[in-house]
């Protein structure tokens, strides 16, 4: 017989901890967090462990890429060397990577992530870092989020409470743009960056600051990663140049906002082709894989708090 | 060219092989012809045995030629590979590539370059106008070559400055170059692209097949050894001389056919699909096979694992080598055992 979470410990008094993401007071016998449907798994994971933890959330609109992006990264942590390595540190994060490796080596992309917050993936992983007289560990905490509660929660803030709560905890935050989308497609991609990037600001009370740029609160480290980059050379030649030319706004947002922030550009698939159907669905696979720029911006984010 | 000259020449490439360890030195050519010792010297030693210049050669040109040839190419006997036929199909949840059934095909025997073309072979090509000779570009392509050009403008790989490549990486694989200058230099060499199923039977055939309908999977068996080849799982993360690994090559001696940079074929690359689905590819793309320094999943660096790149992708990870085949080159094989041991007292 299967003991149930809240079975475990029956007889016993109620272990009671903090939900990692929001604070709110949760007991162990709860799958998830009243509040912003965090798993209490993961935030008594992280009560039990002690230390210091390092939020990096992922944003970016539908279709992004964030899935395949941490899915990826927390692959290639689990194969760095020893100076950039981690591992996930428990069941619940290695279904993301599970679900993405098992996708991508078939040659497709995993299914997009579900609206339902209870649903999302959460990622948990202990990085060691080398650096000069000693390895630093930083816990990599992340909700893979799904775009259009990102988009609800961006347009109608506590619709999706988790996110702002992440949104908040987080000291390093990747915005995922499409360079595809980016290149080809108009403002949208801009404009909804830009909306990303006034929640965030927003989110760490950076919107009204009025000090000197020299006193101002530096604010989490914002990291822009350009996907799908084996689509868009542009963007892997010089993401920063891409920005500037493709993205006006955001680029100039982000100078006016963020004291730390950095471009970078990123793929996984060598190449790849989209598919239709006489349905009219559509949909892009991966011909190969060779990721390109996935670690740099977490690399960049870690050196940051150091 | 006989059936009893193929079997002697291939059991001489495997004589040759032995001591091919120490990665012997190109032949010396010094009393050749001076139009051959040029073009031998040039590595263009096919074009003297495929007879593509306007006057016949002489034997003793001949006679130089081949042993370059066999210095620097192995020969890959006729037979059949299983062409992996994976389609697309669409579900009820979307599209997925379902196997099917392998296809037996036939493939020609043909020498195949034991290297893939070096920076420093390429070099040869680019400092004899190899870029500005109409005559290695198909017409259609003459707009494109303009645009074939190096980080300063110079005409050449992709990476390379000045027309030069990285003094470094002298021998490590050509990239930067797209699939019409692989063809190119191809071309002006006397040789041409391998056929997708001719690179694969040169992977395979060496063992044979390794059950009934099976195929082996690496040169070297089944199981993958990151220590034979270089590919993410091996940790460099570049290219590395086009010697090294010597320990994944085929029992003939071609070098690298997995991993370090994937190799350009001559056969356009065209994902297959049920009748109800259908593949947009933003450009022509060409098949490219073996894997690279930077492929992720050991199981699309296999012999059998077929991918492509649009025809102009002049990548970091995408190389070629170069192939001529057995009945394109003139009926004069030397006496191969007399070769074999010349070769080994020098």
């Amino acid at each position: 017989m299967i003991a149930k979470p809240n079975q475990i410990h029956e007889g016993f008094a109620p272990i009671v901890f903090n939900c990692i993401c929001c604070d709110n007071r949760l007991e162990q016998r709860d799958e998830y967090c009243t509040e912003c449907n965090t798993p209490t798994v993961l935030s008594y994971t992280v009560a039990t462990r002690g230390g210091a933890q390092s939020f990096v959330s992922v944003l970016g609109a539908s279709n992004a890429g964030k899935t395949v992006y941490l899915g990826l990264l927390l692959d290639i942590l689990s194969k760095g060397d020893k100076s950039f390595r981690g591992f996930a540190t428990g069941a619940f994060s290695m279904d993301l990577q599970e679900q993405v490796v098992t996708a991508l080596e078939g040659r497709t992309f995993p299914e997009k992530t579900p609206s339902e917050a209870d649903l999302w993936k959460w990622l948990h992983c202990q990085i060691s870092v080398a650096e000069k007289k000693k390895a630093r560990n930083v816990d990599l905490i992340s909700p893979d989020l799904a775009g259009e509660a990102i988009a609800m929660e961006v347009n109608q803030m506590g619709t999706y409470p988790v996110i702002g709560h992440v949104v908040k905890k987080s000291n390093g935050i990747m915005i995922l743009c499409d360079s595809m989308r980016v290149r080809d497609s108009g403002s949208g991609e801009d404009l909804f960056a830009i909306k990303l990037a006034s929640y965030i600001a927003h989110m760490h009370g950076l919107e009204n600051q009025r000090s000197s740029w020299r006193t101002r609160t530096a604010g989490p480290a914002v990291a822009i990663v350009f996907t799908k980059c084996d689509g868009c050379p542009e963007a892997l030649e010089d993401p920063r140049q891409f920005a500037a030319n493709n993205t006006s706004r955001l680029y100039e947002y982000c100078g006016e906002k963020f004291k730390r922030h950095e471009f970078f550009a990123s793929s996984v698939a060598g190449s790849s082709g989209l598919l239709a159907d006489s349905r009219g669905r559509r949909m892009r696979i991966p011909f190969h894989i060779q990721p390109c720029g996935v670690l740099e911006p977490l690399r960049w984010i870690i050196s940051q708090d150091s | 060219m006989s059936l009893g000259t193929l079997i002697n020449s291939a059991v001489g490439i495997w004589k040759c092989h032995v001591p091919d360890i120490a990665h012997p030195a190109f032949p010396d050519v010094t009393d050749a012809p001076p139009d051959t010792r040029r073009l031998i010297r040039d590595r263009r030693y096919c074009r003297v045995l495929t007879n593509q210049n306007d006057f016949p050669f002489d034997e003793v040109s001949l006679s130089f030629a081949w042993k370059a040839l066999h210095h620097d190419m192995s020969l890959v006997p006729s037979g059949e590979i299983r062409r992996v036929c994976d389609v697309i199909v669409a579900t009820h949840s979307g599209f997925d590539i379902a196997p099917t059934a392998d296809q037996v095909v036939a493939a020609e025997s043909h020498y195949i370059d034991r290297n893939c073309v070096t920076n420093a072979d390429y070099a040869r090509f680019v400092q004899a106008d190899g870029y500005g000779d109409p005559k290695y570009w198909p017409e259609q392509v003459l707009p494109n070559v303009l645009q074939f050009v190096d980080s300063t403008g110079q005409p050449g790989p992709k990476y390379w400055s000045n027309g030069n490549p990285p003094p470094q990486k002298l021998d490590h694989p050509v990239v930067g170059i797209c699939w019409h200058e692989a063809n190119a230099f191809a071309n002006w060499a006397g040789k041409r692209l391998l056929q997708s199923d001719e690179w694969q039977r040169a992977g395979t055939w060496p063992k044979g097949h390794n059950g009934p309908g099976t195929e082996l999977r690496y040169p070297w068996g089944n199981g993958f050894d990151p220590l034979k080849v270089n590919i993410w799982a091996s940790g460099i993360g570049d290219t590395v001389p086009v010697t090294s690994y010597s320990a994944g090559s085929t029992p003939n001696g071609v070098r690298q056919l997995i991993g370090n940079v994937w190799e350009w074929v001559d056969t356009l690359f065209s994902p297959h699909s049920d009748a109800s689905v259908s593949v947009a590819l933003t450009e022509t793309m060409a098949e490219i096979r073996g894997g690279a320094f930077d492929t992720y999943f050991q199981t699309q660096a296999s012999c059998q694992f077929r991918t492509g790149q649009p025809l102009l992708y002049r990548g970091p990870n995408v190389g070629f080598r170069c192939c001529v085949s057995v009945n394109a080159l003139l009926d004069t094989a030397p006496d191969y055992d007399s070769m074999t041991s010349s070769d080994d007292s020098q």
